[in-house]
């Protein structure tokens, strides 16, 4: 699918396919990404999307849920029949059902109206990341960031140096997070993935051991640096709490 | 036409009754008093009916008082009979006054609801010269900075870095400034007409409140912010996206009306059936006698221009109100302001947490 030279965030040559009808949108979007080395196709329709997705075969696209002439969402459905490149959608606050669906599609991520670059270049990042561990099937065991250490292959936690004793689902939960680190996952995703297809409707599983895995993990539980809450959405795990911090 | 949101039938049953009256009452005047007198009675009755009722209760009211009068008191008495013919003039004359004036009253009526309508249009028209005042101030005021940092980028070569980062750094927060002034307004307008969903689902107050606190990071800087949640509290059932949104809205105007280093504190407790969160900061605190005005819209404390819409406490409140909590502000001693809100705590879960999973 992808060619195997490609993979770091500012290696030259990724291709990114922007999907979005404003001008104005495309006109900030382009010099922002060529600046860091990307190369763009743009497409101001869903069907020159689909068009110029199977004939470009992107690394990554950025897909504005609001087009013209059809359904972001639908579009998602329609690359993921036969791409696997990532895709982060584009929206308006308060569409926090469309996100959800986009993402329960097979989005990747999403940004939300306004946004800077240093945000869209962190999601690029994080997408292409995930990408190419995909490709490679090379997990990395070991997460590190703001404190907390968890090893996949000793199913080891631990935070600034001290061992976390966590429950089994706790760690199933954390886990799953840090597979998908960086990456929003939805509270469907997460609740199939931890508890089972049969529980993906029951949210408050979710809310109570997040709370528990913010009080073993978090320095401050209510202002969590790493399991942040994407409202309405669900939890991303934060990759590097100092950037995202300054970023904004 | 009806008044005051009788139902037709009832105008009629009124008038019927209003005849009633005025033939008990004849009964009683009946044999002391002229007929001449007794027709006084009804036609009092029926001008009372038509001030009131409208043209068709009127009529009747009119037909009733001819027929009954003809009926108890002309003779030959107990039949509609009519042995005289002058009272053909009475009934006449009767039917007359009952149509004039139930015309005169309904047309004063009309007169007097398009009056109040001129009045609310104009103190309509009133509330929208202030929003468009105030919103196209609000616009203005961020666009001329946007612009002027702009135009001075693009034509001053000479400009050293720190200026140009200043300026850049402007732009942004303008630009923020604006999408905060768009969200308010398109937030207060979806509220009020009722196009806003509420989709509630379990959620936990402290998740909210940290999720609150990551949106407004960036603007936080380095305030001291303290937060205690009780560790007893339930999870509520709650539309995370808008009580997340009230969170914002009571830091923010902390943030707008305290000076820079100056704590700001959220508190949730459980209070009986209620999650109690409260949002207090140590700033000057409210005007005195103003806790309850500045949950009105547009205003603003101090008459302080260009902070905003006044529109974050109105919002909140509405959100508050859309489920079923209550939402208030208190001057704290020695100062300070702090605003509460109350949110229902349901009855616990009926899961059982340990079986829930596989792991």
């Amino acid at each position: 699918m992808a060619s195997p030279q490609r993979g770091g965030a500012t290696t030259p040559g990724m291709l990114v396919l922007v999907v979005e009808d404003e001008p104005q949108m495309r006109r900030f979007l382009r010099p922002a990404l060529e600046a860091q080395g990307y190369r763009i196709v743009e497409a101001p329709t869903a069907n020159e999307a689909i068009v110029l997705a199977s004939t470009h075969n992107p690394d990554c696209v950025l897909l504005d849920l609001g087009l013209p002439d059809g359904d972001g969402i639908d579009v998602t459905r329609r690359l993921r029949e036969w791409s696997a490149a990532p895709i982060i959608v584009i929206s308006a606050r308060g569409q926090e059902g469309d996100k959800v669906a986009a993402l329960d599609a097979g989005a990747d991520d999403y940004l939300t109206k306004p946004f800077g670059t240093g945000e869209l270049l962190a999601r690029l990042r994080v997408a292409q990341r995930h990408a190419a561990r995909f490709r490679n099937d090379a997990r990395e065991p070991v997460f590190e960031a703001g404190g907390l250490r968890v090893d996949l292959g000793l199913r080891e936690v631990s935070r600034d140096g001290q061992a976390v004793h966590l429950t089994p689902l706790e760690y199933k939960l954390l886990a799953t997070l840090v597979r998908h680190c960086g990456k929003v996952l939805t509270h469907r995703q997460l609740l199939k993935e931890v508890w089972g297809p049969s529980a993906v409707a029951e949210t408050q599983y979710l809310r109570v051991y997040m709370a528990q895995l913010r009080h073993k993990i978090e320095r401050d539980p209510a202002r969590p640096a790493l399991l942040m809450t994407e409202t309405g959405v669900g939890y991303r795990l934060r990759v590097d709490p100092d950037e995202a911090s300054a970023s904004r | 036409m009806t008044v005051g949101g009788r139902s037709p039938a009832r105008s009629y049953l009124w008038a019927a009754g209003v005849v009633a009256v005025c033939t008990l009452v004849c009964a009683a005047m009946f044999h002391r008093f002229d007929d001449s007198n007794l027709i006084m009675v009804y036609l009092l009755g029926v001008a009372f009916v038509s001030s009131r009722h409208g043209r068709g209760p009127s009529a009747l009211a009119a037909g009733l008082s001819v027929a009954l009068f003809d009926f108890f008191y002309v003779p030959p008495h107990f039949t509609f009979t009519v042995a005289d013919t002058q009272y053909v003039v009475t009934f006449a004359v009767m039917l007359v006054v009952a149509l004039l004036v139930s015309t005169l009253a309904v047309r004063a009526r009309d007169q007097a609801a398009a009056a109040q309508q001129a009045r609310l249009a104009v103190e309509e028209e009133r509330l929208r010269n202030i929003l468009l005042s105030s919103v196209s101030h609000d616009f203005r005021t961020p666009l001329a900075s946007i612009t002027g940092a702009v135009t001075c980028l693009l034509q001053e070569k000479s400009l050293d870095a720190a200026a140009e980062r200043d300026l850049k750094e402007t732009i942004r927060e303008e630009a923020e400034r604006l999408d905060r002034l768009v969200t308010n307004l398109l937030d207060m307008t979806r509220l009020e007409s009722g196009s806003v969903e509420i989709r509630r689902d379990w959620d936990s107050i402290e998740e909210v409140v940290g999720s609150a606190l990551a949106r407004l990071e960036g603007r936080l800087g380095r305030r001291p912010v303290q937060t205690a949640i009780a560790s007893d509290l339930p999870l509520v059932r709650i539309d995370a996206a808008l009580i997340e949104q009230v969170l914002v809205n009571l830091l923010e105007n902390a943030l707008k009306y305290t000076p820079p280093d100056c704590r700001i504190r959220i508190e949730a407790v459980r209070q009986e059936t209620d999650v109690r969160v409260t949002v207090a900061d140590e700033g000057p605190g409210l005007p005195p006698g103003e806790e309850e005005r500045v949950f009105a819209k547009f205003y603003r404390a101090g008459s302080t221009i260009g902070r905003g819409f006044g529109l974050g406490l109105p919002i909140c409140r509405a959100i508050v109100a859309a489920h079923g909590g209550r939402i208030w502000a208190e001057s704290l001693r020695p100062h300070g302001a702090g605003f509460h809100f109350t949110l229902a705590a349901e009855d616990p879960l009926p899961v059982s947490m340990a079986s829930a999973g596989n792991g």
